[in-house]
């Protein structure tokens, strides 16, 4: 397999109906990432950014065209191989961190784990291990409305890597967060790529995307030359 | 985390409406459960009543021919005696307890001066067991010597006694019968009878059947009880008797209105019918409770899953399969409703408990018999639960799998 063919999205198009009109998500998207990228996705709101992300990451299927992750065509799944391939491959890190509210940091961390069928005893090892790599090993035992905005993404991004996933997307990771703990999580993100998984980021911010090795522009739905 | 931790964190969260729901399962499962015991103890102790007639037991009486038969006209009327309870006895060895019965002209019986019209049976030794006549503490029922002797004893109904002796001991005290002294040999142990040709047998006075031919001089008695060994032959033990019957006396033993036949065994048949009948209705009113309950489970799923879409979309996009999705959600409505489906039961026992200790004096009470939690309650009840739990929560959990992460995930 060539690493230049690990995800590759050809002539994708994500339609959406929304009441009597349908919107148009994605118009054509033909999109390489290779295996252990550092790649930002940057558009303005609305551009369709967080569709590609959806389908890079399996959470949902293009409309039409194909998508191949590392040698495999993803469309045709059903819900329950999507499942699958999420939970083993793939870390998700989101704008509004989506933790489980009444869950403590760990108990968080541990939710891949169960539905990976891992044992409560290894669960609990392995998410604190991983709490302890994102620097919250003194937090473990805390929901996350006692935690800042910083550390709960640090929670989200520790629950992202539990599973040993090879690629992390991340959508807005920063939005929500004052810059300095912003700049903090990117640079987690750096470390983690230097640690040789693929990282996409979607964002809006220039600044943040020049911090990856590629920016890809995507605008009305249809990827910008570079 | 396992779906019970999660489901008491719902617990705690939803403590009133859970509450609600929890109630309605006990209640549901109360009313199953204590209506189909009850359906069960009425059912029982209509059967108890109806042998407390005579289990199993046959009657036949003379009657009147309607054809002709043998050169002889018909209108002919046919009446049995004791010796063709002798007859029986010695031809036919598949009827058991053979026993011939006078009744029950009203006679007077007195004592010390209390005087009350009861009815007076003659009858033999068998009919104790036949009957279910059996003594009180300290009395004893008509025996052979009784009969050889033409013993002027008399076995008295616990009714009888009741009325002539009140709390006074009558077993050895002498009344007086047509105004002739008997001496009292025993009295009913007080039982359950639902129906009955003459009287109950608590309102009768019973005399051997030798006395009562002397006494009062009858020839024909006014019916021959027995009871055929093996129920499943019955028929057939019947027909050998009317055959052996019909020799004897020169009729049609195909003449229905010669044989004044009377089967118990008949009316438990029928008894069995109305008591099923009766169990499926109680069983039904109770299901359709339950079945209410049921909903109310539903319902509050389906909020609980509304209620935790955002989480839902969560869980899977960090890799949830659906069907693990429904899963979680199918045992929780399997734990809400079994939790509830425990207690439920715990609770008709306890009002079961409290059923039995009502005294039965009363007639009527007497019906409701003494409701158990039986094994088939318990198993039908339990059964009934588990497909409602199922019912209950596959639906909303058939929901919350096909919820649309990307969806989920959109909204804050």
């Amino acid at each position: 397999m060539d690493d230049n063919q690990f995800m590759v999205l050809r002539d994708v198009t994500k339609v959406y109906p929304m009441g009597d009109t349908d919107v148009q998500a994605l118009r054509g998207v033909n999109l390489q990432i290779r295996a252990g990228e550092f790649v930002a996705i940057l558009g303005p709101s609305g551009s369709g950014k967080s569709t590609i992300m959806h389908i890079l990451g399996c959470l949902d299927t293009p409309t039409s065209g194909t998508y191949h992750l590392d040698g495999v065509g993803i469309q045709g799944l059903d819900p329950n191989e999507l499942a699958e391939i999420r939970n083993s491959r793939i870390g998700f890190v989101f704008q509004s961190f989506h933790l489980l509210p009444r869950a403590t940091a760990c108990e968080n961390v541990e939710l891949p784990l169960v539905f990976a069928g891992v044992n409560a005893a290894d669960r609990r090892t392995m998410a604190e291990r991983v709490l302890e790599q994102v620097g919250l090993g003194h937090r473990m035992r805390h929901l996350p409305n006692e935690l800042s905005g910083g550390e709960r993404q640090r929670v989200a991004i520790a629950r992202s890597l539990v599973n040993g996933p090879s690629i992390l997307l991340a959508d807005e990771p920063t939005g929500n967060l004052d810059s300095r703990s912003g700049a903090e999580i990117l640079a987690l993100f750096e470390q983690l790529h230097a640690e040789g998984r693929t990282v996409i980021l979607v964002t809006h911010d220039e600044s943040i995307a020049q911090r990856t090795q590629r920016v890809i522009s995507i605008f009305d739905g249809k990827i910008q030359p570079d | 985390m396992s779906s019970v931790s999660h489901l008491i964190r719902q617990l705690k969260q939803d403590r009133i409406r859970i509450a609600l729901t929890l109630f309605g399962i006990v209640w549901g499962t109360v009313s199953i459960t204590v209506l189909s015991a009850l359906g069960e103890s009425v059912h029982r102790a209509l059967l108890k009543g109806q042998k407390g007639q005579g289990d199993g037991l046959v009657r036949v009486a003379g009657g009147v021919t309607s054809r002709p038969y043998a050169g002889y006209p018909r209108g002919r009327w046919i009446g049995f005696i004791r010796r063709d309870g002798q007859l029986i006895r010695d031809k036919v060895p598949e009827a058991e307890l053979v026993c011939a019965e006078f009744g029950a002209p009203f006679r007077e019986v007195a004592w010390r001066g209390r005087v009350i019209n009861v009815q007076m049976l003659g009858v033999e030794p068998a009919y104790r067991d036949l009957r279910s006549c059996f003594p009180q503490e300290g009395g004893r029922f008509i025996n052979d010597l009784d009969m050889r002797q033409r013993r002027r004893v008399a076995f008295l109904g616990n009714d009888i006694k009741e009325k002539l002796f009140g709390e006074a001991s009558a077993v050895g005290q002498t009344v007086r019968i047509m105004n002739l002294p008997f001496t009292v040999i025993g009295v009913l142990r007080p039982k359950l009878q639902l129906s009955s040709y003459f009287t109950l047998d608590k309102s009768a006075v019973f005399i051997p059947a030798s006395t009562f031919e002397s006494l009062i001089g009858w020839r024909h008695v006014s019916g021959i009880l027995y009871r055929p060994k093996d129920p499943a032959t019955g028929q057939k033990t019947n027909a050998t008797v009317r055959t052996l019957l019909a020799a004897r006396h020169g009729c049609d033993p195909n003449d229905s209105r010669v044989w004044n036949v009377y089967n118990t065994q008949e009316l438990v048949d029928i008894l069995n019918d109305v008591g099923f009948g009766m169990r499926v209705f109680m069983f039904l009113i109770g299901a359709l409770t339950l079945i209410v309950a049921g909903v109310g489970v539903a319902n509050i799923m389906f909020v609980l899953v509304q209620d935790s879409t955002r989480q839902i979309g969560i869980k899977m996009a960090v890799g949830a399969k659906p069907r693990q999705i429904l899963r979680q959600y199918l045992l929780e409505g399997f734990a809400l409703v079994l939790l509830g489906g425990v207690i439920g039961l715990l609770v008709s026992w306890a009002v079961l408990w409290l059923i039995r200790q009502i005294p039965m004096d009363q007639e009527g009470l007497a019906y409701l018999g003494r409701p158990e939690l039986s094994p088939v309650t318990a198993l039908t009840v339990s059964s009934v639960l588990a497909l409602i739990a199922l019912a209950a929560g596959f639906f909303p959990a058939r929901r919350a799998a096909s919820v649309d992460p990307v969806e989920a995930l959109r909204y804050e």
